[in-house]
């Protein structure tokens, strides 16, 4: 497993995949900072910049989020599939190492580096927006915490499907599964704040079917001041708004993703113990 | 099931397998596989292209799973984990690592071998000096011509001292000084006492280093056996005085007799058989001068087999 773990970061060492993310969070975290910095220079550092920066924030975050997606999504596909079809895991799986530590290796090599990417970039972020306006979120490390959580939970659906699909495929398919869990999520927190029942079922069951979304809701709370939350619930629904999420996520909800998560695991490590070669 | 499969197989061979069967989907890829290869041969397994032989090889190495059938490699059942570390393998696909260098993909692998350190550095210095790469041990793969790349791929089959190897087209990709190295390898894996299994569809170069063999075609086995049996004697040349009509008639059961001036040409004659008709020839009077048998090519022999089939 560890040999496996460190042959998958040292491939996206060599292959400069690293550089490349590092180059993206610099660039990210250099563009937020100075559109962060033109807002100050707007409102000055009063209340207002204060109150504009914290969804300034929100919506960095979830571009963030996306990114976040992408590169755990296409990381996770490349890692398994391009092995399966060029016959690099013949000599590798023909060594005395079961298929359970093939998958558990590339797992954690990938979970490092998805990881230290969620967790440096967005700490840097926070950082960076702190040194520009003098704001920080109330709950910056959950926030993080539950970012890091969607992207991981993405990465392990990609690597189950790249156990079957070619690297494109299941790129794009993770990618694609995750926009609907977003939509289907946000029709959610718009039943909560109309009271339609039914658009609340479809966020539910689709946090249930692919816990990201929920998680994304969960980084959101804890972004968000809570004079904002407290704000838009005494409006109910005149304060509509898919991009908020008004109540943290139940524990169960957190139990749930983490039992996924481990389903997702195990269910890639049976994909390849079926798989032929 | 093993331990019964484990009795029925003779002389704890290196690999022995009992209708061993692989289909994907309609297309029946391997049929009924029953061989035993004795440790320490050098064990050719022919066929034509698309007969079956990568698939018997994957099958007895647990990548693919068996339909039906059952079989042993070094005593423990197929795809056993534990046993793969007494098997070298060189798949027919090679394909390694491209941004690893040379060197680094063998320590990657003699790290999944559980070789120590040390270990794993002087096997990796032996493996490539053996295969002809000592001097790009540190470039990278993706630099390697696909000659090189399958002489990396036969250096990592030889890492951790295997006690059967297992070289799938081991020199489809290499030049005629490749294919005499190769040859050299598998001598010298002889040599220790390691069991080669050779799945080529190269009849000489399966002549020049098999002890044994099977030829398969469309997923079953058509022959087996030693490589001397396999290309028994067809005929006989003997020169002869005194042979008459008369006493060619008498030994026409030898088989198909033909008298030219003092050369006796006889067609269908078995090995054995050559003694007894010099010793009829002599009983009758003739004078026997030289007597030389000639056997079939393993390419007349497998062509032979081919169009029976």
């Amino acid at each position: 497993m560890r040999v496996v773990a460190g042959l998958t970061l040292r491939e996206m060492l060599r292959r400069r995949t690293t550089l490349a993310l590092l180059l993206t969070a610099l660039a990210f975290v250099a563009l937020s900072g100075w559109a962060f910095h033109a807002l100050v220079s707007s409102y000055g550092p009063g209340g207002e910049a204060q109150l504009f920066s914290s969804e300034q924030l929100v919506f960095v975050m979830l571009v963030f989020s996306g990114i976040l997606a992408l590169t755990a999504s296409f990381l996770s596909a490349a890692a398994v599939a391009p092995e399966l079809e060029s016959g690099v895991a013949l000599s590798l799986l023909a060594r005395p190492m079961t298929r359970l530590r093939y998958v558990f290796g590339k797992w954690l090599g990938l979970a490092v580096l998805v990881g230290s990417f969620s967790l440096l970039t967005g700490g840097l972020e926070f950082v960076t927006v702190f040194w520009a306006v003098g704001y920080a979120p109330p709950h910056p490390v959950y926030a993080l915490l539950a970012l890091t959580a969607e992207a991981l939970l993405l990465m392990t659906l990609a690597l189950l499907c790249s156990t079957r699909l070619s690297t494109i495929t299941s790129a794009i398919s993770s990618m694609v599964l995750f926009f609907l869990a977003w939509m289907a999520g946000m029709a959610g927190t718009l039943g909560h704040t109309l009271h339609n029942v039914t658009l609340q079922r479809i966020g539910e069951v689709s946090q249930l079917l692919l816990p990201t979304d929920g998680l994304w809701q969960a980084a959101q709370y804890y972004l968000e001041p809570p004079t904002v939350l407290a704000l838009l619930r005494s409006l109910g629904a005149q304060g509509l708004n898919p991009f908020v999420s008004l109540a943290p996520q139940p524990f169960a909800f957190y139990v749930w993703a983490a039992l996924w998560l481990l389903a997702m695991v195990l269910l890639a490590v049976w994909s390849m113990q079926r798989r032929e070669l | 099931m093993a331990e019964e499969l484990r009795d029925r197989a003779t002389e704890d061979p290196a690999i022995h397998t009992e209708g061993l069967s692989k289909r994907y989907g309609h297309k029946e890829a391997l049929s009924d596989l029953t061989m035993t290869v004795p440790r320490g041969e050098v064990f050719g397994f022919l066929g034509p292209n698309g007969a079956g032989k990568t698939t018997a090889v994957k099958l007895l190495l647990g990548l693919a799973r068996p339909t039906s059938g059952e079989g042993l490699v070094l005593g423990e059942p197929l795809g056993d984990v534990a046993a793969r570390r007494r098997i070298g393998y060189l798949p027919e696909l090679f394909r390694y690592q491209d941004w690893l260098s040379a060197e680094e993909v063998l320590a990657a692998h003699g790290a999944l071998l559980h070789l120590p350190r040390a270990e794993q550095r002087a096997q990796t210095a032996a493996a490539l000096e053996t295969v002809g790469l000592a001097d790009r041990a540190r470039d990278r793969v993706g630099t390697f011509s696909k000659g090189m790349q399958q002489r990396l791929g036969l250096a990592v089959a030889l890492l951790g001292a295997p006690e059967i190897v297992i070289l799938d087209e081991p020199t489809s990709a290499l030049d005629p000084v490749g294919r005499h190295d190769v040859r050299m390898i598998i001598r010298t894996l002889q040599a220790r006492g390691a069991t080669v299994f050779l799945n080529s569809h190269l009849l000489s170069e399966v002549e020049q280093v098999c002890t044994r063999v099977a030829v398969l075609d469309h997923g079953c086995v058509i022959a087996q056996g030693s490589l001397q049996d396999l290309l028994a004697a067809t005929g006989a040349r003997i020169e002869a005085a005194g042979v008459t009509s008369d006493l060619l008639a008498d030994l026409c059961h030898f088989g198909d007799l033909r008298l030219r001036g003092e050369e006796l040409e006889v067609e269908g004659i078995r090995r054995a058989d050559v003694p007894e008709l010099v010793a009829a020839l002599c009983a009758a009077g003739a004078r026997v001068y030289s007597v030389e048998i000639r056997r079939a090519t393993l390419e007349e022999r497998f062509l032979d087999l081919l169009g029976g089939h």
